[in-house]
């Protein structure tokens, strides 16, 4: 396996796509061995496409694209204005709320920071933030998206690792709150130092904020709808895939009145393309991990962790920090594949809860989304923005730290990420 | 040449599209049939099917529009000869394993032809393993097509040719 990792590497690093590299470096094994008949790479390839469980992720990127395309946006936007826009540095602290509030009907994090910096670069950039902090906001505001439901990153890890996904959904949804809050505060200690001022004179009155959240409410429901969906055992994770979308085309045609068949054809073009991107990536994966099982590299890799230290927070730590530092180089997609069967069996043997540790793992997995070298959260944003890549490094640092110091807390106080779920699911 | 190239891109996001709703329709009406103590029990079977037709075409999709994630920190920095260079080896690796998943692919619907999909009589497995052999080959079409446009391309553009068509 040593040597399907460093193809794996080299392949990466020549810019070949990642879903390529994965799979040639996975064949490589094959090659090393000619015993193993040659059609189990296309077999198992094939049989990661026959889960029913990860076939929930088509379907909640089509009803996100449908969302979007329903005027959800708008609505949610003049949410986040009243809620959020009399705080210091008003437009910063609306994007976050925006990223938040969009989290459950988006159908990619990337492309979502890349739609708000549209939005509301310009506008941040000419009310006197820095282009630096502006990009910064813009981009971490992606690491809300996958932690609320129905975020890819906690289907895949509950599918892999077979974790209750309305628990992993629950969980997600404290997570993306506390994360919420730490950057918003951030963001007003640095607006405050800094002096930047709020977007709006006063606090949105009574009646403001309930008009708007009576606009948006369709969207602010849905993640609420997915748990009480699983929660009361109407629907298995896919199946509420598929309502997701019927459900996005009737807010969008009789709600919202919104989406013609324009929108429809184009939000269903858009996410053939946002599907293929994720779900090749993952069907060509089975082939690499494959190896990894054969090898009994979890084995090795628990002997390791464990030589190192036995106490669980302790391994949980680890185990994030060497995540943080693959992800500066491995898209967090692409790392929750090849990483949960490896080190989900050995918190599961230290009594570690599987809910808790997926929260540390997808937040650790994600923040190399936002760090230079290969960030794609961050391209997205800096390109838009023309932002050079070091003003963005120094001036998002705050931003990362709060990030760090929220991954370190969940890490040792499990009850804070286990009280919703318990509480909904039972303990 | 852009002519055929058209007409397959055409019939492919028909096709993917169609499949992906069929697939929302299908596992909506399972659901519903479920919940309404009427369960249809052939739904998620033929959902499944057309997830792996679904997955491949919109693999080739998302490889033609440049959707496919890439690192290009290193590449970037290269010169554009050298750059142009690596472009055309990924190109080529990329070539040979879908030759070898194709033809691994129809070898494995051949032999495996007398199985059944899901335990049903009369409906073979293959139906499920063709996708990947034909997927195999839109996706070889796209591979040598930006292997065609990195020729004519002018050296600047060459590498974002390779990933990025």
């Amino acid at each position: 396996m040593l040597i399907v990792a460093i193809a794996f590497v080299v392949l990466m690093l020549l810019g070949m796509p990642l879903a390529f590299a994965i799979g040639v470096s996975g064949a490589l094994f094959f090659a090393q061995h000619p015993e193993l008949p040659a059609t189990i790479p296309v077999q198992v390839t094939v049989s990661q496409t026959q889960n029913f469980a990860l076939l929930a992720i088509p379907l909640f990127i089509l009803a996100g694209n449908f969302m979007n395309r329903a005027g959800i946006t708008e609505r949610l936007l003049d949410l986040a204005s009243a809620l959020t826009g009399h705080l210091r540095g008003g437009l910063a602290q609306i994007s976050l709320a925006l990223a938040a509030l969009m989290g459950s009907v988006s159908g990619s994090a990337i492309a979502d920071a890349a739609m708000q910096t549209r939005l509301l670069g310009d506008g941040m950039i000419k009310r006197g933030f820095t282009r630096g902090f502006t990009a910064g906001v813009l981009s971490y505001g992606a690491v809300l998206t996958p932690l609320v439901p129905p975020g890819i990153g906690m289907i895949l890890y509950g599918t892999i690792g077979q974790v209750s996904i309305g628990r992993l959904f629950a969980a997600g949804l404290t997570t993306a709150a506390i994360l919420w809050l730490t950057l918003g505060v951030t963001v007003w200690l640095t607006a405050r130092m800094r002096g930047y001022p709020p977007e709006r004179r006063t606090r949105a009155g009574f009646k403001e904020v309930r008009t708007t959240l009576r606009a948006g409410i369709w969207a602010l429901l849905f993640p609420v709808f997915l748990i009480v969906g699983l929660r009361a055992g109407f629907f298995t994770p896919s199946e509420i895939g598929a309502v997701a979308v019927v459900y996005a085309i009737v807010v969008g045609v009789a709600i919202y009145r919104k989406m013609r068949i324009a929108g429809f054809v184009d939000g269903l073009e858009s996410s053939l393309s946002d599907i293929g991107a994720v779900m090749f990536l993952i069907a060509l994966s089975a082939i690499f991990s494959y190896g990894i099982v054969l090898d009994q590299v979890p084995d090795a890799a628990a002997q390791w962790i464990l030589g190192a230290t036995e106490n669980v927070t302790g391994v949980m730590l680890l185990i994030a920090a060497v995540t943080i530092v693959a992800g500066f180089f491995i898209d967090a997609t692409v790392l929750i594949i090849m990483l949960t069967p490896i080190v989900l069996p050995v918190i599961q043997q230290l009594g570690g809860d599987p809910v808790h540790f997926g929260m540390v793992f997808i937040v650790a997995a994600t923040i190399g989304n936002f760090t230079p070298p290969v960030g794609a959260a961050m391209y997205a944003v800096c390109s838009i923005l023309r932002c050079p890549m070091g003003e963005y490094w120094n001036e998002s640092r705050p931003l990362i730290g709060a990030v760090a110091t929220v991954a370190v807390i969940l890490t040792l106080i499990p009850t804070v990420v286990l009280a919703l779920p318990n509480l909904i699911f039972g303990g | 040449m852009g002519g055929i190239f058209e007409i397959v891109r055409r019939l492919e996001a028909v096709l993917a599209g169609t499949l992906l709703l069929l697939m929302v329709g299908l596992i909506f009406a399972g659901a519903v049939g479920r919940v309404l103590h009427d369960p249809i029990n052939w739904t998620i079977d033929l959902a499944t099917c057309c997830f792996a037709w679904t997955c491949f075409l919109c693999g080739d999709i998302a490889w033609r529009n440049g959707n496919l994630m890439a690192v290009e920190i290193l590449t970037a920095r290269l010169s554009p000869i050298a750059r142009r260079a690596v472009a055309y080896l990924n190109a080529a690796i990329i070539v040979a394993f879908l030759v070898y998943l194709i033809a691994s692919g129809v070898e494995l619907a051949w032999i495996s032809r007398a199985r059944a999909f899901q335990g049903i009589p009369g409906v073979s497995y293959s139906w499920v393993t063709m996708s990947l052999p034909v997927g195999g080959c839109l996706l070889l079409l796209t591979t040598l097509r930006k292997i065609w446009l990195l020729r004519r391309e002018p050296l600047e553009a060459a590498a974002e040719g390779a990933t990025r068509c």
